[in-house]
């Protein structure tokens, strides 16, 4: 099955120096229909004016995930960690047992767009930590490329969840295939451009789908594409 | 220093509950290598929504001077529980970690 969510039908909040859209319930924005897909609980696709950002503020038991698309994002929290994450770069915190922590554009003139999403982790309690990764851009023109996994390495950032988050880009009418287990779900979201899933779903920039009992999809670009997908429990 | 208990959601941070608001009496003291909170309090349907939301709320202590708070508390329940006690007509929390920050630490 594939439910698709258009990229306006998400909850949007506006402040002087915020945009943000919410995929599932958060903070004002409570739908009990939508909470979570599996694990996942967090998709918030903020726009943040430069050098402004959120001040100190605790998370717990929750994975979460930043990807930049645009800008620059600095962290620092109370465990002594300062990082800065721009595209091509991943940012993984696992709050666990508890961290405080600020998010502020570190960029001067550039408004940073990042999605940031937060999923459950596999045990509660974890032992907060924090890490930055690189992945390789160039990878993501020829497949879907692992950027967050509960298998890490130097270049996929380590989640405590037995999910992967991959990164694609597609030329125009270029098609890209996955596989996993009928049993496992699929968020499909569309970070730019449009594309075909199977024969009858369109998406558009911004989009997503939510996909269960489906072992393979079959993804194929009407214009230049960059997309991420999610496989989860 | 004006101390006041503040309950928000962990998804999104909406206040679930905030003593100020009718000025509900509470304690909190540590009890073992945690900490026990006493909340007086009916089990009205603001009580009802935190332990709906019990497994992912975030306790606070905010410290205030002049209205403004200066130090907060942030407290773990993770793996502590978050219930209402009919006998002590009173919501009562225990936590096993806290953190303590300042409005403006880790600012760039």
């Amino acid at each position: 099955m594939i439910e698709v969510y258009p990229a306006d039908s998400r909850f949007h909040a506006e402040h002087d120096w915020l945009r943000s859209n919410f995929s599932f319930s958060f903070g004002p924005y409570y739908n009990p229909d939508n909470t979570r897909f599996g694990p996942m609980r967090v998709l918030n696709d903020d726009f943040i004016a430069p050098q402004k950002g959120f001040g100190a503020h605790p998370h717990s038991d929750m994975e979460v995930v930043s990807i930049v698309l645009t800008g620059k994002l600095r962290h620092q929290d109370n465990l002594g960690n300062v990082g800065v994450t721009s595209w091509g770069e991943i940012q993984r915190m696992t709050a666990g047992r508890g961290i405080i922590h600020t998010e502020y554009s570190a960029s001067t003139d550039e408004e940073l767009n990042l999605l940031q999403m937060w999923f459950e982790p596999e045990a509660r309690g974890l032992e907060p930590s924090y890490e930055i990764t690189r992945f390789d851009v160039d990878a993501l023109a020829r497949r879907w490329t692992p950027v967050v996994s509960t298998d890490a390495s130097d270049h996929v950032a380590k989640i405590h969840q037995d999910m992967t988050i991959y990164l694609t880009d597609l030329a125009i009418g270029e098609t890209r295939s996955y596989e996993t287990a009928a049993t496992r779900r699929m968020f499909l979201f569309v970070i730019d451009g449009d594309i075909q899933v199977g024969d009858e779903t369109e998406l558009h920039k911004r989009d997503s789908a939510r996909i269960t009992e489906l072992s393979k999809l079959e993804v194929r670009a009407t214009s230049p594409s960059r997309l991420m997908l999610i496989d989860l429990p | 220093m004006h101390e006041r208990l503040r309950i928000h959601h962990g998804v999104g941070s909406r206040v679930l509950f905030d003593s100020d608001k009718g000025n509900v009496p509470f304690t909190y003291a540590q009890e073992g290598s945690g900490w026990k909170f006493t909340v007086q309090t009916a089990k009205t349907p603001e009580i009802d929504e935190v332990l709906r939301l019990k497994d992912e709320v975030n306790v606070f202590i905010f410290r205030e001077k002049n209205g403004v708070a200066i130090e907060k508390v942030w407290f773990y329940t993770g793996d502590g529980a978050v219930d209402y006690s009919d006998e002590e007509a009173a919501l009562v929390i225990v936590a096993s970690r806290q953190i303590a920050y300042h409005p403006g630490d880790f600012e760039p």
